[in-house]
């Protein structure tokens, strides 16, 4: 009986032990994680952490992938793909080396910032099918061939002169960008003295036809980016000017648009040029700020559209002999919406891409700056419709569609400096605006723009510019300075009148200087080839004088103002 | 009045520039601002009636 008592204490000894063991292999790493992060709080002394080791190739010697043999089972798990067999080795004899491995980690920040600035331009240039069809939607059936085919062709005309000399004015001197990889073959930017002898700088002159040190991979990455830039300032031309613009004066006119005009302002803002120089040379802020283009791109395009609208004058019946307007609608108002959104889907490119990178020096506000994107157009919209509501009694569709654009026009410039409260103000504020500026040039300035375009991009580029003085809040960090000026944009609501004074300078150089070059430009142009079609061929329609075909060849089509078909002669 | 109107926008850049040159900030805004305005007061009260004075909807 006694050894069996003894036999069964034993058992329960040795059970309770193992079940002990067992309950302490199950709480051990939960007490030592616990021990891990208490610790530094309950005693001081062990917050002295030991000195770093440093890291030597020889450490990465012992660190291995998965085996080919692993490798050839596949991997649905995605746990096995982009290991340390994926890093490239610069001498298989030594192996994988500390050098290696930090060079890799410099070539992938490189490749995202690459990726995202490619990407981005690319939605950019999908852009060009949205203005395409909003300019060719507002416009009458009759011009359609004409109308899409300059919003067509000056993609080409654009870019052709973007790369004989464009890209070199506007960034041959804006190195170093650590974003691309330094871009340090665009080092020459032309400067002149001005006020208190500081350096003015003027234009850039490195990248001349994408030649010499400039045939490098960062420079083509932020040719292509500028170039769709370029294009989508080139492309609001032809919606104000439509239905009476010759095609050979557009191709000249747009062609001098993306060689001399669009790239000096972009030179000033974004090349190194004295309007972003403000900041270092007169302590106005952070200088000129711009962070995608309401001045350089939008403004640009809209001054320039208001010169070109100016010289050619208003489309024959547009106005009464007593100044007063008559509507003229245009042929198809689904196109223009669905054209607005795409233009909204590429906007989504053009703001967050302007970080030039997704990796590092702050980009990671790519998330802040896409929602201030869509919060933006969606206030404008709102803007709009409430106005015409209002004003008109009816929700008007290409108001609408043109309030989402200007609150996207409006927020480009600022929408990496704002917070979302400040963008939706920004949207909001943007969409009455574009409808009392088309109002305001319709009816007293008298100047015929067909899509609005003056109004959605000179105006509301104009309030963008301005808006970045009042709204920037001082959250952005791009790297810790901005313009070679130390600390966080902010506007006169956050602290930093001066911030103001630099964007209004931006404006009224725009409006000074930029309209009055694209002014006289034009003006040369009109002298040389002529702007204007014949008043024959506007009556007609500009399908069949100017581009030889029909926009819709098997319609008959009706003018609302005479009730009747328009007769098109074929021959 | 063209080329007046021409003149007064360029004038509008240059006083907006100048104010540069000035030390307080509240006086660069206002010049800023002055600048501006008579910029946009030669694009819209001189250069569009000098091209609206022969426009095609008169004739």
């Amino acid at each position: 009986m006694l050894a069996s008592a003894r036999m069964f204490r034993l058992r329960r000894y040795v059970s309770l032990s193992i079940g002990a063991l067992w309950l302490l292999s199950l709480l051990m790493p939960a007490i030592s994680a616990y021990a891990q992060a208490a610790s530094p709080a309950a005693s001081p002394a062990a917050a002295a952490t030991p000195a770093p080791v440093p890291l030597t190739d020889a450490d990465l010697r012992g660190v291995s992938g998965p085996s080919t043999a692993d490798l050839a089972k596949g991997d649905p798990g995605g746990t096995l793909t982009g290991t340390v067999n994926d890093i490239v080795v610069s001498d298989s004899k030594k192996g994988l080396t500390l050098a290696d491995l930090v060079n890799m980690v410099g070539q992938n920040r490189i490749a995202d910032n690459f990726i995202w600035t490619l990407v981005t331009g690319y939605l950019v240039m999908f852009m060009q099918a949205g203005f395409a069809m909003v300019e060719t939607g507002l416009c009458r059936a009759k011009n359609a061939n004409h109308t899409m085919m300059m919003n067509f062709m000056v993609y080409g005309f654009g870019l052709f002169a973007y790369w004989v000399m464009g890209f070199a004015i506007q960034q041959g001197g804006c190195a170093p960008n650590a974003n691309l990889g330094g871009l340090n073959p665009l080092n020459s930017e032309f400067a002149i003295t001005m006020f208190g002898g500081k350096s003015w700088g003027l234009f850039g002159q490195r990248g001349f036809f994408l030649s010499g040190s400039t045939y490098d991979v960062g420079v083509m990455v932020m040719f292509l980016f500028q170039m769709v830039f370029m294009d989508t300032a080139a492309t609001i031309v032809t919606g104000a000017a439509a239905e009476r613009w010759k095609f050979a004066a557009f191709a000249v006119s747009s062609v001098f648009l993306g060689a001399i005009t669009y790239p000096l302002y972009g030179n000033w803002a974004w090349g190194g040029g004295w309007l972003s120089a403000l900041g270092t040379n007169y302590h106005l802020g952070h200088g000129y700020c711009d962070f995608a283009g309401s001045g350089v791109v939008h403004a640009v395009g809209g001054v320039s559209a208001l010169a070109v609208s100016m010289i050619i004058g208003a489309r024959i019946g547009k106005y009464n002999k007593n100044g007063k307007p008559n509507p003229m609608p245009g042929h198809d108002i689904t196109m223009v919406l669905v054209g607005c959104f795409i233009l909204a889907f590429g906007w989504f490119g053009f703001n967050p891409g302007s970080t030039l990178g997704a990796s590092g020096a702050g980009n990671l506000r790519i998330g802040s700056i896409a929602v201030n994107t869509m919060l933006a157009g969606c206030t404008g919209s709102f803007g709009a419709i409430l106005y015409m509501w209002t004003r008109f009694g009816k929700p008007d569709a290409s108001m609408t569609g043109n309030g989402l654009l200007a609150g996207l026009v409006a927020i480009t410039a600022p929408s990496g400096f704002v917070n979302t409260v400040g963008a939706a103000i920004i949207g909001f504020f943007a969409g009455m605006l574009v409808c009392l500026s088309v109002e305001f040039i319709e009816r007293v300035m008298k100047v015929d723009d067909p899509v609005g375009a003056i109004s959605v991009h000179g105006t509301c580029g104009l309030w963008g510019v301005l808006s970045v003085g009042l709204f920037a809040d001082g959250g952005s960090n791009y790297g810790g300075s901005w313009n070679g000026v130390d600390g966080s944009v902010r506007g006169l609501f956050y602290g930093d009148p001066s911030q103001l004074v630099a964007q209004i300078i931006g404006c009224t150089t725009l409006i000074g200087i930029i309209f009055t070059l694209s002014y006289v430009g034009n003006s040369v142009i009109d002298w040389v080839v002529g702007q204007r079609v014949s008043a024959a061929s506007e009556l007609e329609g500009l399908d069949l004088p100017e581009m030889g075909a029909l926009g819709y060849p098997e319609f008959q089509l009706v003018s609302p103002s005479l009730g009747r078909s328009v007769e098109i002669a074929a021959d | 009045m063209k080329m007046v109107g021409i003149i007064v926008i360029l004038l509008g850049w240059i006083i907006a520039v100048s104010s540069v040159t000035l030390g307080s900030t509240p006086v660069q805004l206002v010049v800023a601002v002055v600048g501006f305005g008579v910029s946009l007061l030669g694009i819209i009260a001189i250069l569009n009636p000098a091209h609206n004075a022969n426009a095609i909807w008169k004739q």
